[in-house]
């Protein structure tokens, strides 16, 4: 009977999640900080550029918002813009984009052993601010 | 009408008495999982006899001398080729690694991958007559996800798939208690199917709670309590119940429903669907189902209504061989007009006990009034091995 106890001990210590259907229900469906956009047809420029501000939060919350927590309020394209980390159409003189290991020369962000951010990533935040209307 | 189209598909299959392990063998006439399995519902560990089944019908025996009987082979179908001395322990070893190779054959845009799929260490305790009572242990290896979605770890991990205590109070009714499959529509094993990742049980979407089986001459279903996967954050377990019923049809073959409901702090979920698994003989058979699932989102109070269909045929030419087509509908938003389709054909093979060979070419589409994404061909080969 011991033996049995072993196992089923072993069984409880064990298990340990790291991702299933559910791991990004939080940041998928979580209240977003973002206001809603008031259309929702592909078409329609405004919307385009609300799904690029809102791939860009999540992709500075998820890579940086662990070291720049004071970003977090920077809901909206103006604001971003008024906090001097954002030059609206020109990512080249982006603090935010030329601090990062993706740029060309390379910068130092994020910083710390972290490695650059996913190459995927990086061109979605090239992309936002370069056809922020 | 889709669905209309999809049963006259299924009914003409029947009529025109085309002849249908993994839920395919009931092409075997093995119309019930909880033969050959463990766990009632199928997947994880086999079980003694199912061990012997995927020795002497599902394996080829030209690797083994002509002079060995059926029921030599069955005799080292145990862990480690040998039969065990006792009646209580038993150890599994599962290994799956796979070649994944995008646009295979485009000069510009071929990419190919090699994972490990799973890399599972099982052990289970059992006593009593046609193991009355049994506690399953399953340990393994998980693989990042492909995808990467922000927020999600994108690290490899092990982890416990299964852990579960499982108790036989007579022939028919058995209980099992533990971090075990959702009990949920036809748990293929090609974990990627829509007809999985949709309802959300996949090969990763394992949940505590407790799951009654019930089986008689006609009927086999289970109810499943869960409350998400304990281990996952409090806030992102799906907790709920879920039911699956089956009926056995002109003794052979089966029709099915399945009913979930569950929910976390984000949304709920409901998700139901019908599904068939037709026995064609000689281990020949066709699976079926198609589904349902609604999301109810909390913070935009909006619903998002999702439907999948799924249609795999199995033919075995000769022993050890099976020859497949799979056709899978996906609609992700029922409110848009875009769908996937993902079909192709696939090989699989084994040639021994212990070993599964299979090759799949995948091909996926997306339809819809305004989509000019090219399709995309993947083309899958795995290499499946077991002790
Ligand atoms: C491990 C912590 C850490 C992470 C993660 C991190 N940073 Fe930083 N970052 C810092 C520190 C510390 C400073 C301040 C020192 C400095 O300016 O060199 C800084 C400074 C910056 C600055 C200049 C600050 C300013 O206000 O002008 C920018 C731009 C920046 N980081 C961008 C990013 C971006 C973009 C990411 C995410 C891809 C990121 N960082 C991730 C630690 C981090």
């Amino acid at each position: 009977m011991n033996k049995v106890f072993l196992i089923i001990a072993f069984t409880l210590l064990s298990s340990c999640q790291n991702f299933n259907s559910n791991s990004a229900d939080e940041s998928r469906f979580s209240e977003s900080p973002i206001p809603a956009s008031g259309s929702n047809d592909p078409n329609d420029p405004a919307y385009q550029s609300y799904v690029k501000l809102v791939k860009s939060y999540n992709i500075i919350k998820t890579r940086c918002f662990q070291c720049h927590s004071q970003w977090q309020n920077l809901n909206s394209n103006q604001k971003w813009i008024d906090s001097g980390l954002v030059f609206k159409n020109n990512p080249e003189s982006s603090s935010l984009i030329n601090r990062l290991k993706n740029f060309d020369p390379p910068g130092d962000m994020p910083s710390g052993a972290n490695s650059a951010i996913p190459n995927d990533d990086y061109l979605t935040l090239v992309d936002w601010i370069e056809s922020m209307p | 009408m889709k669905i209309t189209l999809f049963f006259l598909v299924i009914l003409f299959s029947i009529s025109s008495k085309l002849s249908l392990a993994y839920p395919n063998y009931i092409g075997h006439g093995y119309t019930s999982c909880l033969n050959c399995h463990y766990n009632p519902f199928g997947n994880g560990p086999l079980n003694d006899y199912g061990r012997a089944v995927s020795a002497t019908l599902i394996s080829a025996r030209w690797a083994y001398p002509k002079t060995w009987t059926e029921e030599d082979l069955a005799e080292k179908s145990g862990t480690l080729f040998r039969k065990p001395k006792q009646d209580w322990f038993r150890t599994q070893f599962n290994y799956r690694r796979f070649r994944l190779t995008r646009n295979p054959g485009s000069a510009k845009n071929e990419t190919e991958l090699w994972l490990t799929m799973q890399a599972d260490a099982r052990a289970i305790i059992k006593f009593g007559e046609n193991d009355k009572f049994t506690s399953v242990v399953n340990y393994g290896y998980a693989p990042a996800p492909l995808s990467q979605v922000s927020g999600v770890s994108n690290k490899d991990s092990w982890r416990s798939r299964e852990h579960y205590i499982g108790y036989k109070i007579n022939p028919k009714v058995g209980v099992y208690a533990g971090l075990m499959d959702k009990v949920y529509g036809v748990r293929l094993v090609e974990h990627i199917a829509f007809s999985r990742s949709l309802p959300q049980v996949t090969m990763n979407d394992q949940a505590h709670g407790i799951a009654v089986h019930y089986l008689n001459d006609k009927w086999e279903g289970g109810i499943n309590g869960f409350l998400g996967n304990l281990s996952q954050e409090e806030n992102l377990r799906m907790k709920g119940g879920s039911t699956m019923v089956e009926r056995t049809i002109g003794d052979i073959h089966r029709i099915g429903a399945s009913y979930m409901s569950s929910r976390n702090k984000f949304y709920s979920l409901q998700s139901y669907s019908m599904h068939t698994r037709l026995n064609l003989k000689d281990g020949a058979s066709i699976i079926a189902e198609i589904g349902e699932v609604q999301k109810d989102i909390e913070s935009t109070q909006s619903t998002i209504k999702s439907r999948y269909g799924l249609l795999q045929t199995y033919l075995r030419p000769a022993r050890g061989f099976y020859v497949l087509n799979n056709i899978e509908y996906a609609k992700a938003d029922t409110s848009d007009e875009n769908y996937i389709v993902r079909w192709g054909p696939a090989i699989q093979i084994f040639p021994a006990q212990r070993i599964e060979l299979r090759g799949d070419i995948y091909n996926t589409r997306v339809f819809g009034p305004e989509t000019s994404v090219p399709d995309n061909w993947t083309l899958l080969l795995q290499t499946h091995l077991w002790l």
